[in-house]
């Protein structure tokens, strides 16, 4: 599963620790999101979507 | 040095009053509340606890038949593990609307039954032939 995580936090100029802490979550459970290492609950994937203003298809990429 | 604090005496310091909880008297910091993904590593390491104990649990039975010597202690710790883990499974399974909780429960009680049943023939045989 690939995401584009990075790429829009970074547009909006946020850091890692920000988007942690407006989601309610560890600054390292982001830095392992983005780093495909581990995949959040839909609950998570649904918050951080709607944080990016886009959408849970958009954001998640699944991989053959 | 305690890591205890007393509210009272450091009220000045103490900014976030609902991370502390009181217990036996004293002021306590609470534990940190897990995310997700530090649930998901604490899920993860308990099942790889899990299998060690039951594959250690197992071994000590093994061992035990073959040495003879007494193995009811990893015999009940083992049995009792694995009921409630059987039980636990059910209880969701029906909690999830998943109906097979039903047809398990069924089977479980059929070969408990026969269990004890034939437990209790092969007594009652070798008390019959006089082996007992």
């Amino acid at each position: 599963m690939k995401n584009g995580i990075r790429e829009l936090r970074k547009l909006k100029g946020m850091r890692q620790e920000d988007l942690a802490k407006a989601l309610g979550v560890a600054r390292q459970t982001i830095n392992a999101i983005e780093n495909n290492k581990y995949n959040p609950t839909l609950e998570l994937a649904m918050k951080l979507a709607k944080f990016l203003n886009t959408t849970v298809e958009e954001l998640f990429i699944l991989e053959d | 040095m305690s890591r205890t604090l007393d509210i009272k005496k450091n009220k000045g310091y103490i900014k976030n009053v609902k991370n502390f909880c009181h217990f036996g008297g004293k002021t306590m910091r609470k534990k940190k509340e897990l995310d997700e993904m530090e649930q998901t590593i604490l899920v993860k390491s308990r099942m790889c606890a899990y299998k060690f104990m039951i594959i250690v649990l197992s071994l000590w039975v093994v061992i035990g038949l073959f040495l003879k010597f007494s193995i009811a202690l990893p015999g009940y710790v083992l049995l009792g593990e694995l009921f409630v883990q059987f039980a636990t499974e059910q209880i969701y399974k029906r909690n999830m609307e998943d109906e097979r909780w039903k047809h398990n429960s069924i089977v479980f009680v059929l070969v408990t039954v026969v269990t004890i049943f034939v437990a209790f023939f092969i007594t009652v045989a070798c008390i019959g032939t006089g082996e007992m």
